[in-house]
């Protein structure tokens, strides 16, 4: 199983590594990010640091997602365009689909928040090499670990929205998650009945807010490594929990 | 030994948010045996492709059960010797067609140097060796048919299943179609195939079967559905004096290079023919029949049958 899952993972990162639309929007918040940093200095008051820091890592966090979001374009239309029924006909579970494209676009959020974290830091180091300390970097490493747990997530909750939906649907359908999934935590700590429908949905719905310590690194506030694991863990075990849904879902689904 | 068999499949679609149901399929008992080409008939929307889509577990039965190669429909193992064709061509466009066979050939468990043999092995078949290195993005209708020949035929499958393979391709096109399921025959494999282009089935199926309304309505050799259209008795040597008594027994009466060919549509003119060449020792060097047209006979058929089931009253 997990051998054709690879398969898959390999035609789905190649699929979405083809598609001009993601490498073109890539390429232009790069593009976007690197003009930025030479206007911090002048608008951000003498606080430039904090908003270079903010900036940076919230740029790791959506090339993330924008990668996350491929799936949502890959699984409806071999579904509607009946890609899918050529594929099954072959000695391949539909197990191993729905894994390989969980992988598949994974990796493509892995590898994209890697070179873009990476160039971020190239760059600051160039211009600004005091504020890359030691302590800097394995803080924002921490942020953007922890930023490819929230990429999985939204993976997995694309890929069970794509069984039922649209292109376009699945992506609407993910912003909300994803919008639900920041504003949980607040939610849940406010008062009225706000907070028991906050409280509840929070056991359905992914907590992207445990994923996010982009205001933390950015304040210069050091993050536990324990913490950091186990929210990567609560990620990646949400994921696997519904990636195992989708695959009861699909199993029962006609094609 | 067969190579399909279903019985009492059923599959019945319930449409989103509703409690009716559609009948795609009822009660269908089938039996596919090895090494023939199997025609499978009907009009649009009679059951051809929920059929297919049941025997290769694409979709699940409502009731009933079946083998395909000595397996329950739907399992994975089995797969390993099918190859199937799509209707339309539904393939991965972003990749090249030689990108896209080695992708078929991995998901088919196949090693590293097997598949490059029979990845070059199918592009040289299909006549696509110069494309190999170009996306199926610009494919034609023609050629994407002709890759998906190529990926269902990857593994050299004991069972082929095409879906209305025939259409939409040029005269060309069809021909060499045809000719591969005709060798695929010869080699011992077992063609499954669902066609809207009823002279093409009659030229190259030995069995077909007729599906009406998700029912089934004919299942044998294509003899077995159409009449004798006129049999055909050849004689060589046949003198001037005995040409007017045999013109006189015969319906038609041609000379040929071969010889004098006498034709009659009823089987006992047929036996006063050979009677009579023999009692003049007459050398009969061949009698052959030629069949009915496919075409008015399936026609015939469903209609028959759509009265039977009050599809259509009478008067219509």
């Amino acid at each position: 199983m997990i051998g054709d899952a690879w398969i898959i993972a390999g035609d789905a990162y190649r699929d979405a590594t083809r598609r001009k639309g993601v490498v073109y929007t890539l390429l232009a918040l790069a593009v976007v990010q690197v003009a930025a940093f030479s206007l911090y200095e002048e608008i951000s008051l003498g606080i430039s640091g904090k908003m270079v820091t903010d900036a940076s890592l919230a740029m790791v966090y959506i090339v993330g997602i924008i990668s996350a979001l491929s799936i949502a374009f890959q699984i409806p239309r071999e579904l509607r365009e009946r890609t899918a029924m050529t594929l099954f006909a072959k000695p391949m579970g539909r197990e191993s689909y729905l894994v390989g494209k969980l992988l598949g676009i994974s990796l493509l959020s892995l590898i994209n928040m890697i070179l873009v974290a990476v160039g971020i830091l190239i760059i600051m180091k160039l211009t600004n090499e005091e504020m890359v300390s030691q302590d800097f970097v394995a803080g924002f490493a921490q942020s953007a670990v922890l930023s490819f747990g929230a990429a999985v997530v939204i993976v997995s909750v694309a890929l069970l929205l794509s069984l039922f939906l649209s292109e376009g649907a699945v992506v609407i359908g993910m912003v909300v998650v994803l919008l639900l999934g920041n504003q949980l935590f607040s939610m849940s700590h406010s008062e009225g009945g706000m907070a028991g429908m906050a409280g509840a949905m929070k056991f359905i719905l992914p907590n992207l807010f445990l994923l996010d310590i982009k205001t933390e690194v950015g304040a210069g506030l050091k993050t536990s490594m324990p913490y950091v694991l186990t929210s990567l863990g609560y990620g990646i075990s949400y994921a696997v929990m519904l990636t195992g849904a989708s695959v009861l879902i699909f199993r029962k689904r006609d094609l | 030994m067969d190579v399909i068999e279903t019985r009492g499949l059923t599959k019945e679609y319930r449409r989103f948010l509703s409690f009716s149901k559609t009948l795609a399929l009822d009660d269908l008992d089938l039996v596919v045996s090895s090494g023939c080409v199997f025609g499978f008939l009907g009009l649009n929307g009679a059951g051809k492709t929920t059929t297919i889509k049941l025997l290769l577990g694409l979709s699940h039965p409502t009731k009933g059960e079946g083998s395909v190669l000595g397996r329950p429909i739907g399992d994975v193992k089995a797969k390993e010797k099918i190859g199937f064709l799509p209707e339309e061509a539904y393939f991965q466009r972003h990749l090249t067609s030689m990108e896209f066979l080695n992708f078929c050939a991995r998901t088919l468990h196949m090693e590293h140097d097997l598949r490059r043999k029979r990845v070059d092995e199918m592009l040289h078949l299909v006549g696509l060796e110069e494309k190999a290195h170009t996306k199926l993005l610009h494919f034609s209708k023609g050629m994407l048919q002709r890759i998906g020949v190529a990926q269902a035929l990857l593994n050299d499958p004991d069972l082929i299943i095409f879906d209305e393979p025939l259409t939409g391709l040029d005269p060309m096109g069809r021909a060499e179609l045809k000719d591969i399921m005709k060798k695929l025959k010869e080699m011992g494999k077992t063609v499954f195939f669902s066609s809207h282009i009823l002279s093409d089935v009659q030229e190259i199926s030995d069995r077909i079967a007729i599906l009406n309304k998700g029912q089934l309505i004919f299942q044998g050799s294509v003899e077995a559905l159409l009449e004798v259209d006129a049999y055909e008795i050849l004689c060589s040597e046949v003198g001037a004096s005995h040409l007017e008594p045999l013109e006189q027994l015969a319906e038609g009466l041609n000379k040929t290079e071969a010889g004098w060919v006498f034709s009659t549509p009823s089987e006992e003119r047929r036996g006063r023919i050979v009677k009579y060449l023999k009692e003049n020792n007459l050398k009969v060097d061949s009698i052959s029949e030629s069949y009915q047209e496919l075409e008015p006979v399936f026609l015939k058929r469903i209609d028959e049958d759509n009265r039977k089931r009050g599809f259509i009253t009478e008067g219509e």
